[in-house]
């Protein structure tokens, strides 16, 4: 029996997971980060330049992005706005941040975001969901935000890892979203 | 029956092991031109700015939480062996004001208390989202990879910080040295061990899914996709122990192969300077100093003894 153990040991030890890395951030559930959120909207990423700020000593990505459909907020398709997050690139060096969401021009998303005059992502990446077209069921596809830093307190106020929102398609998406701005 | 029992567990077990297995596995941060991030030599000096801590803990506490934070990689060994990686992290105090993030060869760990903004504030004004509790940046060279400088920030301001195995019963406190040990591990190049799908590089490159230390393309980080293992990793974390954040203090037997991997045992180990670090200041002149290390002592003992014997023979 003993045996069986050891061999039952050696198996749990092989099959031991990891806890992914990342910078550390609450998880929010789709109602939090539309409560959250000043802003929401389906967008197409303009431009995304990054530059070294003016000390010279931190990169940071300018992104504009054109509103194409607007769930919540004063805001109106075609407006355009620009979001400046830490990190980045220029030249040979590249400044990492964690769990920021990335962005490329052309991409379509879905984007919570908070601040009026300095707009930012709500959770970082977790308020970024972007939008791919699945040819095969034609129609968008909201894809999962990226999760691995985040986290959310059970009920002793722990920090436990969190999983991901599940991806769902675009049009589901808004519904729910819809849903959960109604008074 | 017994004998019948173990073989067929043993072949299991023989099996399981040679399946891939992208979860159990580590994956190395990489640029955006592949290359996999990693410090020169693994000897960051991480400077703690303790001016004027949170009121949790005194500076002490705080300073001797991040030294366990860093031991924890830096004796980074499998079950009973010796320690197995190089690295080595040294945690320093400083003053209060000693300091911001960004690429100057000074790796900086802050608290961040009256507001949850970078400092200096940015031009447009923004600051980081509240929910964000810890936050790493890493400059790295893209086309080698090359850490040249890491910095820790930590918000002060929308959450509390103290020591949480030492006081249980406060569950709105945060475990700091838990939250730090997992940031040292940005630190030293470590990633994620999920890839979205759908992500780009900002010249509209798509992100190339990386693969894992065993060559396994590591998995969509989308739940529905996701292998049994990887879920299982999450709910690990939570059964393992009686808090993640607290268990996050200790590191996994992959955290273990990552830095163990990475950076491996070397004989005549010599902390180096980043690339560059030599030229700031101007003038060429050095602005780092790691410090000897316990490495540095037995090289330099052992070139004493070379030096005796040596000069010994030449008598």
């Amino acid at each position: 029996m003993s045996s069986l153990r050891s061999i039952a040991l050696v198996l749990a030890t092989l099959l031991l997971p990891s806890l992914a890395a990342g910078s550390l951030v609450q998880a929010l559930d789709l109602a939090e980060l539309t409560a959250r959120s000043e802003r929401i909207v389906v967008a197409q990423v303009v431009s995304a330049k990054s530059e070294w700020n003016s000390s010279g000593h931190t990169i940071h990505t300018r992104i504009e992005i054109k509103v194409e459909e607007a769930w919540k907020g004063a805001v109106v398709p075609g407006e355009q706005i620009v979001i400046v997050q830490p990190g980045g690139s220029v030249g040979d060096i590249e400044m990492r941040v964690h769990g920021m969401p990335s962005f490329a021009p052309g991409e379509k998303t879905v984007l919570f975001l908070a601040g009026r005059a300095a707009p930012r992502v709500v959770g970082m990446s977790q308020g970024k969901r972007h939008l791919r077209w699945d040819d095969t069921a034609k129609r968008w596809q909201a894809e999962c935000a990226e999760y691995s830093a985040v986290v959310r307190r059970d009920s002793q106020g722990r920090l436990q890892p969190a999983l991901p929102e599940p991806a769902m398609g675009l049009d589901e998406f808004r519904q729910r979203v819809r849903a959960l701005l109604r008074p | 029956m017994k004998t019948r029992a173990i073989l067929v567990m043993t072949m299991i077990v023989a099996g399981l092991s040679t399946l891939p297995s992208p979860a159990a596995a580590y994956v190395q941060t990489t640029t955006e031109a592949g290359a996999p991030s990693a410090w020169k030599t693994p000897c960051p000096k991480m400077e703690f700015s303790l001016g004027d801590p949170p009121p949790e803990l005194d500076a002490q506490g705080y300073l001797n939480a991040a030294r366990a934070a860093g031991e924890a990689w830096s004796q980074a060994a499998f079950d009973g062996a010796d320690r197995c990686t190089n690295v080595i992290f040294t945690v320093v105090s400083v003053p209060d004001d000693a300091g911001q993030v960004g690429m100057d060869y000074h790796n900086r760990l802050i608290f961040r208390q009256d507001e949850w903004c970078s400092d200096p504030l940015p031009e447009d004004g923004s600051c980081y989202d509240p929910s964000i509790l810890a936050l790493t940046s890493v400059f790295q060279l893209t086309y080698s990879g090359e850490i040249l400088d890491a910095d820790l920030e930590v918000n002060a301001h929308d959450f509390t910080w103290g020591d949480f195995v030492a006081h249980p019963e406060d569950t709105s406190v945060q475990d700091f040295q838990g939250a730090i040990t997992h940031e040292f591990g940005h630190v030293i190049g470590l990633d994620h061990t999920c890839f979205k799908p759908g992500e780009k590089f900002s010249d509209g490159k798509s992100k190339p899914r990386p693969n894992d230390n065993n060559g396994n393309p590591v998995p969509d980080c989308s739940e529905s996709n996701l292998p049994a293992i990887i879920t299982d990793a999450t709910m690990y974390a939570s059964a393992a122990s009686p808090s993640a954040e607290v268990g996050l203090r200790s590191l996994s037997p992959d955290d273990v192969q990552a830095a163990c991997e990475i950076y491996p045992v070397k004989a005549n180990f010599v902390c180096l300077p980043p690339s560059g670090a030599y030229l700031v200041g101007g003038g060429g002149g050095c602005s780092y100093s790691a410090g000897p290390t316990k490495h540095d002592s037995i090289a330099g003992v052992l070139m004493l003894l070379v030096m005796a014997v040596v000069v010994r023979r030449r008598r």
